[in-house]
């Protein structure tokens, strides 16, 4: 703020300032308490913190100030350091349904009086919007018709910078809420399931499997099908495609390409070809073949893959010899040998569902030791392993995850686990059938 | 009196332990009709799976979003784990989901949306089971009215088949008055959901929340004490009309409610500290082999049995009250 001058009417006129904004928002409340925090790091801006916040919340201000140290931190080494004095965090008021919403050096968050720190809320909604400063702000692109290069690009980076910096979060769900829960409202009891733990990005998948196959993400907004598809094409999809693009060059030439592409496009408001040929650039190839496949494409991504251990078939009868001539093989049972071999011949089918065609890894692990490592270039609906002598225990496609795109990573594994799978579904089974049964106990108190 | 009927009531529990655990066998049952075909079908889909070693040490969430994505009404899910499941049946029932989705209360800005799916299979169930407990109320009140408490299988199903008209009558009247508990419940939820939208705290609107549910959650208790008092002179006073056991049952809480209510209170609040003390032993060891399962069975079932053991000691403390408020006989101590 610059001034404030007194008026003869007895109104008082503010005067505020910023250099190198698009945008402004104010917000004012009687209710709002101040906490003044500060971000001080070497190699960063400092920054003031301005947390404006709900009276019910204030014991949570410190998870607000943390969360925000967070995204200047992850967000000023992954793109460009925040470049102002101050920023402005909001804790919106009950039902305003402000939350969640970014300006220059000013956003909004959103909490609840009862915030267990397992469900990150509300630091990854802090980190989130306070991401947008370095996207939305910074670079701005256009969040009418390239939605992705803004919330996708932002979702990307608050999951992993949550992820590095609180870890994985916990599964949730909150209870005696309104009978129409309308948005800024929240039921007020959260109860999170002991043991539950999601990765980056496990919790979006289920949007992409709901309506990823709606719409090509690279869209106008108002071209969407409806508000799932556009959720899904300017935050889930995107986020998720980062990843695999993470997997093939590499976490340190994703940072690059993202610095590169934040620096040269500050206050620039690029496209996504822009986008595309700074990946191209920092990368070294030509990567648009990813972007056909993932962003300008409906199509869905899921790998399978599957296991045949089959005894190895004995020669016997007459075969080829060394010297190519024909040479009589006894039978097993001839030599004495019995029916009693242990020899496998196996295979490995790796299949891909979906319409997306990415490289992926295979691992293969064998009852002998062995751990194999092979690739595929997806672009056949199929592809074999062999592995003669030898018997599969366990084989995955892109074991380490790199596919956040894979709607079903369920059969991306194999496991050579029937014991297991039968003691894992009595387990649960026997968890769920406690629940049924206070279910049932509790119709006595009708009736 | 209060504590002197709930003391009662818990020493002829306690003597009909057995009863109790018979009880527990037939919910045991029960629910074992739809977990078996659960366990096959895990079993199914788990196999050869890198997520059954996952599911056996801790809980696949990625596996599951999607086996759940391909079953909508499915009841499996995360939210039944540690004490989430007594928040997920509470949610149900004062959702109106119980029994069969009967009294369901629809989003207002969503009317044609009878809440999320739920499996048909589970609220058939439910309905089978609160029959059954009607049939077995008569025998078990029968045991409880006994100078002596003593019972017998066969003794048990003699009396519950002999109380079962009456008492299934009375179960269809208490559904109506249920209904009727809805049905003015869900203008006054709405109204104050109003509030709680309008509230300029987030505080206000929570006290708004839990209000309006904790008042359902005592009608509806309310409710069930005077359906249980009813029962209780069906089989004392040998009565055969429903309807006239429900009106002297009414007169007789009324005549004391705060006694009436307050045992029933008090026992809630017992079973409720129960639920606490069992959520501090749950999930303290890793169910990953025959022998954790075996453990954690035992819980679970622990569980059970004192949650049926407090709805038999209630019953017990309500023979007790409702011999005292009527005016008969003292009961030997």
């Amino acid at each position: 703020m610059k001034n404030a001058v007194d008026n003869s009417d007895g109104t008082r006129t503010f005067h505020f300032h910023q250099d190198d904004v698009h945008d402004f928002a104010w917000v004012a409340s009687r209710r709002m308490g101040e906490v003044r925090a500060r971000f001080d790091e070497p190699g960063y801006h400092p920054v003031d913190i301005r947390l404006l916040i709900q009276p019910e919340h204030s014991h949570l201000s410190a998870r607000y100030v943390e969360a925000t140290k967070i995204a200047l931190r992850s967000y000023g080494t992954w793109s460009a350091p925040y470049p102002y004095d101050q920023v402005t965090v909001v804790d919106p008021a009950w039902t305003s349904a402000s939350g969640g919403m970014e300006y220059p050096t000013l956003f909004t968050g959103g909490a609840s009086v009862f915030s267990p720190p397992a469900l990150q809320s509300p630091e990854s909604v802090t980190i989130h919007e306070c991401g947008h400063q370095f996207w939305y702000l910074l670079v701005g692109t256009n969040e009418f018709e390239e939605a992705w290069l803004d919330e996708g690009i932002n979702s990307y980076h608050d999951e992993k910078a949550a992820q590095i910096a609180l870890g994985p979060e916990g599964w949730g769900k909150r209870y005696f809420g309104m009978l129409a829960a309308g948005r800024g409202s929240r039921a007020p009891i959260p109860v999170v399931a002991p043991g539950v733990w999601l990765r980056r990005g496990d919790s979006e998948v289920a949007g992409l499997r709901k309506s990823g196959a709606f719409d090509a993400m690279a869209r106008p907004t108002w071209g969407y099908r409806n508000a799932d598809s556009y959720t899904v094409n300017a935050y889930t999809k995107p986020a998720l495609s980062l990843q695999p693009l993470e997997g093939l060059v590499g976490d340190e030439v994703m940072t690059r390409i993202l610095r590169t592409y934040a620096l040269r496009y500050r206050f620039a408001h690029p496209t996504t070809e822009d986008f595309i040929a700074v990946v191209n650039e920092v990368a070294g190839q030509d990567y648009r073949w990813f972007f056909d496949q993932t962003w300008f494409s409906a199509e869905e991504c899921d790998y399978a893959i599957e296991v045949r251990n089959r005894p190895a078939r004995a020669l016997a009868g007459y075969a080829e010899g060394p010297d190519g001539r024909p040479v009589l093989v006894p039978s097993a049972r001839e030599e004495g040998r019995g029916s009693d071999v242990r020899t496998f011949d196996s295979e490995v089918i790796v299949r891909r569902l979906g319409g997306v065609r990415l490289p992926v890894e295979i691992r293969v692990q064998l009852t002998d030791g062995r751990v194999v490592y092979e690739s595929w270039d997806g672009q056949y609906r199929w592809t074999r392993f062999r592995y003669p002598g030898a018997r599969v225990r366990a084989a995955d496609v892109d074991p380490f995850g790199k596919i956040a795109l894979d709607i079903d990573p369920g059969n991306n594994s194999w496991a050579d686990n029937a014991p297991i799978a039968q003691r894992a579904a009595s387990k649960w089974a026997m968890r769920w059938m406690f629940w049924l049964q206070n279910f049932l106990e509790l119709h006595t108190l009708l009736g | 009196m209060i504590l002197d009927a709930a003391r009662r009531g818990l020493r002829r529990a306690g003597a009909l332990w057995g009863l109790v655990a018979f009880l527990l066998l037939v919910n045991l049952a029960t629910a074992a009709i739809l977990a078996i075909p659960l366990a096959a079908r895990l079993r199914d889909d788990l196999a050869n799976h890198a997520a059954a070693d996952n599911m056996l040490a801790g809980f696949d969430y990625p596996w599951w979003s999607a086996w759940s994505d391909a079953r909508p009404e499915t009841t499996f899910g995360p939210d039944i784990l540690g004490a989430g499941f007594a928040f997920k049946n509470l949610d149900l029932l004062l959702r109106g989901r119980l029994p069969a989705g009967l009294f369901t209360m629809p989003d207002p800005e969503r009317p044609e949306e009878r809440g999320t799916p739920f499996d048909p299979a589970v609220l058939a169930l439910g309905v089978a089971y609160l029959v059954l407990q009607v049939f077995l109320s008569g025998g078990v009140i029968a045991a409880l009215r006994a100078p002596q408490p003593d019972w017998t299988v066969r003794g048990l199903l003699h009396g519950s088949g002999f109380y079962f008209g009456r008492l299934l009558r009375l179960a269809l009247l208490m559904l109506l008055v249920d209904a009727v508990v809805f049905a003015i419940y869900g203008p006054f939820a709405r109204w104050a959901d109003v509030q709680a939208r309008e509230a300029v705290s987030e505080r206000t609107a929570i006290a708004w929340m839990l209000g309006r549910h904790a008042l359902l959650l005592l009608a509806l208790i309310a409710v069930n004490m005077l359906s249980s008092y009813a029962r209780v002179l069906i089989v004392l006073e040998e009565r055969s009309s429903a309807l006239l056991a429900l009106l002297s049952a009414g007169t007789l809480c009324l005549g004391s409610f705060f006694r009436t209510f307050g045992h029933v209170l008090l026992m809630t609040g017992l079973a409720v500290a129960g639920l606490l003390l069992w959520s501090l032993l749950d999930g303290h060891w890793t169910t990953n082999g025959y022998k954790t399962q075996i453990v954690t069975f035992l819980l679970l079932e622990g569980l059970v049995f004192v949650r049926l053991f407090f709805r038999v000691a209630t019953l017990g403390g309500q023979v007790t009250l409702a011999r005292r408020l009527a005016g008969g006989p003292a009961e030997a101590a």
